[in-house]
């Protein structure tokens, strides 16, 4: 967010850090390979910075790899990536002339396919990534819109390396390469998960690619050349890698501010979807009970109609807030119980223990609970069976409970829970960060215990 | 006190005749007919104007404005199915609204606006002698729970002084044991006061693990008998209720005295 001074801190630094590594890659590394005698060649020195960079590449692999177990695939395709990359400066001309230094012979050749085959493999794991975002198939048509002008440009690729001109070709890669890790980066933000590692890959690919594309344009005769053609090629590196960096850090910046948007539309939403859950049978159902009611006695049917109307009315405009008061809910919660034992011959007991209620919850987060207490635990049927609504305050945090000592059931069975009791612990996640805990055991009850820090939303009152 | 009553449909006056008619109340029903119902207002000391609000001929909130251009001091209260509150009303009229019937109303409701309206609060009746019951302003009062009734009951019992909550757990809830009784007792006290907010009713103070009764707005039987001797008594109070019997004897007393010459 631009308020947000540590958001703003960070893509400053950000911006900093691109424009020097920038500058240093774009100029500074082949004025300095230059000046060492090191350029045009492969040479140890730099492949051990080639190693360094293999290094770094294999941790983000590992952490990318575990992560899209945990995750989704959309890390599968940066360690996909990132594996191409490691592959492709592990088998480097430097890396072989220092592997050489160090008594290690391999072959030149070979070394030579794997490490511009790895590369091609990163940029194919950027396409193949793009395809995925934007949900095409991998095969069929829709495949072939990314992958046709792909495909012939590695083919030139490959056809002008024979002649020493790659790095034209090259270069366009590394922009293709660093334009996907830029998506990458935009999907790994709308959906929230700007982190340390984010910021880690991001910053390990820009430079690795841009240590490439430096050492590229040594390889393929930049510096035989004339120094004009150098010097275009460090102004190329350098206007290129500036607008990178400045998109990403911008960019990383609007998508925070838009992501927080994104995540209160969200939450608004979710509320709004599940507190219309009124279900159509529950009206007529209860519509049913109260002419019954009001054939039985007229003041039973008054107090069960005004009952149910307060218990509608605050359903049906619940989601104009995200937050309520907890008086408000429990209102709500007293409405639906008082309602339910009109229709009941066998009355159940529903204790209200409130004693905190200097917080706030999300608008029928805690009915869906005791309206499955009332539905499932079986209260009605045992001696001294009642389900009980507490609420108090324990340390920096509002405790709800709502038990009974019903029938319980094995937690390791119920497949779904209530499509209500799903969205209220959603929204209770979501809004609060409070995971309501559910604990039961057959034959001795149930218990939904709630626990809210006082220091979050729910506690502004 | 006057009201005039608004609604372009015959069935939502009838419902709001069959609630009102129980009360003191002098009415004058009006469908949406705007020149009749600003003419019957500019021309009589109308003290408050109950009106729907989504309406064919005219919309209750634009006639609300009008009917306070005619009349400075009207109360409103607007009678609607929609979840309209006081935030969305305009600055003009929002001084002189009471507040909002919800459709559908209760009796409790409505009675609410009448006692605001006279600015008075629901007069209690409770009788003690043989069983406890309560009513307000003559209707009996529906308690949400036998318990939360005989709280209250131990509270009036207590002719004014605090109910501690180890008290009234003494008193209701002995052979409970002592989390359970606890349990209890709060849904005892949130019941209670559930039902006199409901009636409008303010005359207990709500305290932590402590209740204590107003005696203002409240007549009682057992009260008059202990100040003039004079009552129903039988020999009966509280029945039903167990701590009753301790209230007895002293009963019983000053029975034996007032028979005395």
């Amino acid at each position: 967010m631009w308020y947000d001074f540590g958001m703003k801190y960070r893509a400053l630094c950000f911006t900093v850090v691109g424009l020097i590594g920038a500058l240093i890659l774009g100029i500074a590394v082949p004025v300095i390979l230059t000046s060492l005698g090191l350029g045009g060649q492969p040479d140890a020195v730099v492949g051990v910075v080639h190693l360094t960079v293999v290094g770094l590449l294999f941790l983000v692999l590992v952490v990318e790899i575990v992560s899209a177990f945990k995750i989704d695939d959309s890390t599968f395709h940066t360690a996909f990536i990132s594996g191409g990359l490691f592959i492709m400066y592990l088998f480097s001309a430097d890396a072989q002339v220092y592997f050489a230094d160090r008594g290690v012979a391999l072959s030149p050749n070979v070394c030579g396919c794997v490490s511009e085959l790895a590369f091609v493999v990163a940029a194919l794991g950027c396409c193949q990534y793009i395809l995925y975002l934007y949900g095409f198939p991998m095969r069929g048509k829709t495949a072939l819109v990314l992958y046709g002008p792909v495909a012939p440009f590695l083919i030139l690729y490959f056809v002008l390396q024979f002649f020493g001109y790659a790095y034209i070709v090259h270069f366009g890669i590394v922009l293709f390469i660093i334009s996907s890790i830029l998506t990458i980066i935009y999907r790994a933000e709308t959906k929230n998960k700007i982190g340390f590692t984010t910021y880690f890959t991001a910053a390990l690919c820009f430079l690795s690619v841009g240590a490439q594309s430096a050492n590229a344009l040594f390889y393929d005769g930049c510096t035989a050349a004339l120094p004009g053609i150098l010097l275009a090629f460090a102004a190329l590196s350098f206007s290129m890698y500036i607008p990178t960096y400045l998109m990403f850090a911008i960019h990383s910046d609007n998508k925070a501010v838009k992501s927080a948007e994104y995540k209160e539309r969200a939450e608004f939403f979710e509320t709004k979807a599940l507190s219309g859950q009124i279900k159509p049978h529950f009206i007529f159902n209860s519509l049913e009970a109260i002419r019954t009611l009001y054939h039985r006695d007229l003041a039973e049917g008054d107090a069960a109609l005004s009952y149910l109307s307060d218990f509608l009315r605050g359903s049906i405009y619940s989601f104009d807030s995200v937050l309520v008061p907890f008086e408000t809910e429990i209102d709500n919660v007293f409405n639906y119980t008082e309602f339910e034992n009109f229709k009941r011959d066998e009355k159940i007991d529903v204790l209200f223990n409130i004693d905190f209620t200097d917080f706030r919850v999300p608008p029928f987060s805690v009915q869906p609970f005791v309206e499955n207490a009332l539905k499932y635990s079986g209260v009605d049927k045992i001696e001294n069976g009642c389900i009980v609504i507490s609420s108090y305050k324990r340390g920096g945090s509002a405790v709800v409970e709502i038990s009974d000592n019903g029938r319980g059931f094995d937690l390791s069975k119920v497949k779904e829970s209530s499509h209500g009791i799903k969205n209220a612990c959603e929204r209770f996640a979501l809004i609060l960060g409070a995971e309501p805990e559910i604990a039961s055991e057959i034959g001795a009850g149930t218990r939904i215990r709630i626990v809210i820090d006082l220091k979050g939303e729910g506690g502004k009152v | 006190m006057k009201i005039v009553v608004i609604d372009d449909e015959m069935n939502a006056l009838q419902t709001f005749l069959n609630e009102c008619i129980d009360y003191d109340v002098e009415y004058k029903f009006f469908k949406d007919d705007e020149a009749a119902i600003l003419d019957y207002v500019s021309k009589n000391a109308v003290d408050a104007v109950f009106t729907d609000i989504g309406m064919p001929s005219v919309n209750g909130l634009v006639l609300a404005e009008k009917l306070i251009g005619v009349c400075p001091n009207l109360f409103l209260v607007f009678i609607t199915g929609m979840p309209i509150t006081a935030d969305d009303l305009g600055e003009k009229i929002r001084a002189n609204t009471l507040g909002f019937l919800y459709k559908p109303y209760s009796a409790e409701k409505l009675a609410e606006f009448f006692n605001l309206i006279k600015n008075r609060t629901p007069q209690l009746t409770v009788r003690m002698f043989d069983t406890f019951d309560c009513f307000a302003d003559g209707k009996l009062v529906l308690f949400s729970s036998s318990k939360s009734k005989e709280l209250f009951a131990l509270l009036v019992a207590y002719n004014g002084k605090s109910l501690t909550m180890e008290e009234a757990i003494a008193c209701l809830w002995e052979d409970a044991d002592p989390e359970k009784a606890k349990i209890s007792y709060r849904n005892a006290v949130f019941r209670l006061r559930k039902t006199l907010t409901a009636l409008g009713v303010n005359c207990v103070r709500f305290e932590r693990a402590r209740l204590r009764l107003d005696k203002k707005n409240i007549s009682c039987d057992y009260w008059d008998f202990l100040q003039t001797g004079v009552g129903a008594y039988r020999g009966e109070f509280c029945r039903n209720y167990n701590w009753s019997i301790e209230y007895l004897p002293d009963l019983d007393r000053i029975a034996e005295k007032g028979k005395r010459p």
